[in-house]
């Protein structure tokens, strides 16, 4: 456990002294800013929907690139062979990686907690925003962001080059994302499957309109497990390869 | 440099682990392939309590995929390896705990400085916070890199950063060492340092396993060598045993130490392609 926080703050100690984790919190915010302030404009009302729309798109992009390096880069630089012949866990490591790159997404959310408040500040005088649909939003885009995230953790193990485990989280990314649309392809208990495993289906059609039902959660939580378990497979493997 | 020979390894008893006895390190028939490539063919080998063993061979001997077999890192496709009487592939969490790693590729983050190199690992280990710091303080200065302890290691010449890598090895006071050719892309300043480390770890009673292509180095620093080529010990024993390969089976004019011995062990012809 302990060994999963140092991972995990040396982790977050580095994003926080590189540059890149800043760039990629402005762009979130600045983009997120953009479609919610047009939404919120252009139909008048007090909604936070624009934003939540352009979640998945961006998380598509940036999860893969937040990730990528997380254990890639071990490889690289060679500091996995001392940490996987120290008696941490692989799935220590895999884990103490995972949190850092969710509590930076975590961040990232947070601050646009802002724009809510200028929907409070402004909106007020005609009822202000819902809250209700806007916080099973938030929880909506923290499940769905740590399943993307968890999937870019896995991928980062496959490889010791982050742009070739990005690349290949974003195609596991989007097959989930579009395994519907190939639900009338294949007829029956197949084409019933691919429909319920659309990754952002769940996100759009329920936590985003305030419906938050256990099946959902576990749903994304499942997935998260499965990707996380892959990578400590991934990582184990590379003794017996 | 100046190089202060500290105890920086607890002095150790034959008798603090009795189920080992004297050998640290048993290695049985083990043989690793990487799909077709067969790396290693069948090695055996034992290292007894405070000596330094020498793997010697020419590149691509399989002197790493063996040291990596001991260490952990890799399983073996058959045979076994046993490090202070336990297994390797079935206890390999507890041989972690008591062996320290230095890979031949300098493994270090190079955007943290030696303190937090030193520290970060070291939490992977109980070892509890006064010690990692009084182990880094005594490893920093051991390897003359107190100084720059809080630069980041990216500023660092490659002689500096071995010579961290060597200190990051040695912070869990580990039972055996395991250097895989520890004196590649440094200076001589730096591989004296090095050396002058090693006989003092020794001095303590320390275990080494160390792997070189130079016969100079093995001749130096080690108590028993095992020449290996393309995955086979080719030979083994001390210095001295080995040396008499050469006055029985080569007829020389001129005795040039091992480096004859190895040669004609292994061959002349070029092995890195
Ligand atoms: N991960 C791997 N995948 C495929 N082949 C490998 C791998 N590791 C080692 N090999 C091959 O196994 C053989 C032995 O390699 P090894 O690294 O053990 O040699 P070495 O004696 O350490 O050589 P060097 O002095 O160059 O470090 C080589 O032919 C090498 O190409
Ligand atoms: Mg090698």
């Amino acid at each position: 456990m302990s060994d999963t926080a140092t991972i995990a703050g040396k982790e977050l100690r580095s994003y926080f002294t590189s540059p890149v984790a800043y760039v990629l919190t402005a762009a979130f915010l600045v983009l997120n800013g953009i479609f919610f302030a047009g939404q919120a404009i252009g139909s008048s009302t007090a909604t936070m929907d624009g934003m939540f729309r352009t979640i998945p798109v961006l998380m598509l992009l940036l999860a893969p690139i937040l990730s990528m390096r997380l254990i890639a880069e071990e490889q690289r630089s060679g500091t996995l062979e001392l940490l996987l012949t120290s008696p941490v866990s692989d799935a220590a490591v895999v884990v103490g990686k995972y949190l850092a790159v969710l509590i930076l997404y975590i961040v990232m959310l947070l601050f646009t907690l802002f724009y809510g408040l200028l929907l409070q500040l402004y909106a007020g005088s005609q009822g202000g925003p819902i809250w209700g649909p806007i916080l099973s939003s938030y929880f909506g885009a923290l499940l769905l962001g740590g399943t993307f995230l968890a999937i870019g953790v896995f991928t980062s193990s496959l490889t010791d080059n982050p742009a070739v485990g990005a690349f290949i989280a974003v195609a596991i990314t989007l097959a989930l994302w579009l395994a519907g649309n190939f639900q009338s392809v294949f007829q029956g208990a197949f084409g019933t499957f691919l429909n319920q495993i659309a990754i952002t289906d769940r996100y759009y059609n329920n936590l985003m309109v305030g419906v938050v039902a256990l099946k959902d959660v576990i749903y994304y939580l499942s997935l998260i497990v499965i990707f996380l378990f892959m990578a400590i497979q991934s990582l184990g493997s590379r003794r017996w390869r | 440099m100046a190089v202060t020979q500290q105890v920086v390894v607890a002095p150790r008893t034959l008798t603090s682990t009795p189920e080992t006895g004297s050998d640290v390190v048993k290695v049985n028939g083990i043989t690793r392939s990487f799909g077709k490539i067969e790396a290693v063919r069948g090695i055996s080998f034992t290292i007894t309590r405070g000596e330094i063993f020498g793997l010697l061979g020419p590149n691509g001997a399989g002197k790493s995929t063996t040291i990596n077999m001991i260490a952990t890192y890799l399983r073996p496709s058959s045979g076994s390896i046993s490090v202070l009487g336990l297994d390797t592939v079935r206890q390999a969490q507890q041989v972690k705990e008591r062996i320290g790693v230095v890979p031949q590729e300098i493994a270090l983050y190079n955007d943290l400085t030696a303190i937090e190199n030193l520290n970060f690992f070291a939490q992977m280990y109980d070892l509890g916070e006064p010690m990692i710091q009084k182990r880094a303080k005594e490893l920093l200065d051991l390897m003359g890199l107190y100084e720059r302890r809080n630069d980041a290691v990216k500023t660092y010449s490659g002689g500096m950063k071995r010579r961290l890598n060597i200190a990051v090895g040695l912070m869990n006071n580990p039972d055996l060492l395991l250097l895989d050719e520890p004196t590649v892309g440094v200076d001589p300043q730096s591989r004296e340092a090095i050396f002058e480390n090693i006989e003092g770890l020794k001095k303590n009673g320390l275990t080494i396993l160390y792997t070189t292509q130079y016969m100079e180095e093995a001749e130096r620093l080690c108590d028993h060598i095992a020449i290996i080529d393309e995955g086979k010990v080719v030979a083994i024993g001390t210095l001295e045993q080995l040396l008499a390969l050469r006055t029985t089976q080569v007829e020389v004019q001129r005795p040039r130490g091992l480096a004859e011995v190895f040669l004609q062990l292994t061959g002349k012809q070029l092995r890195d392609n």
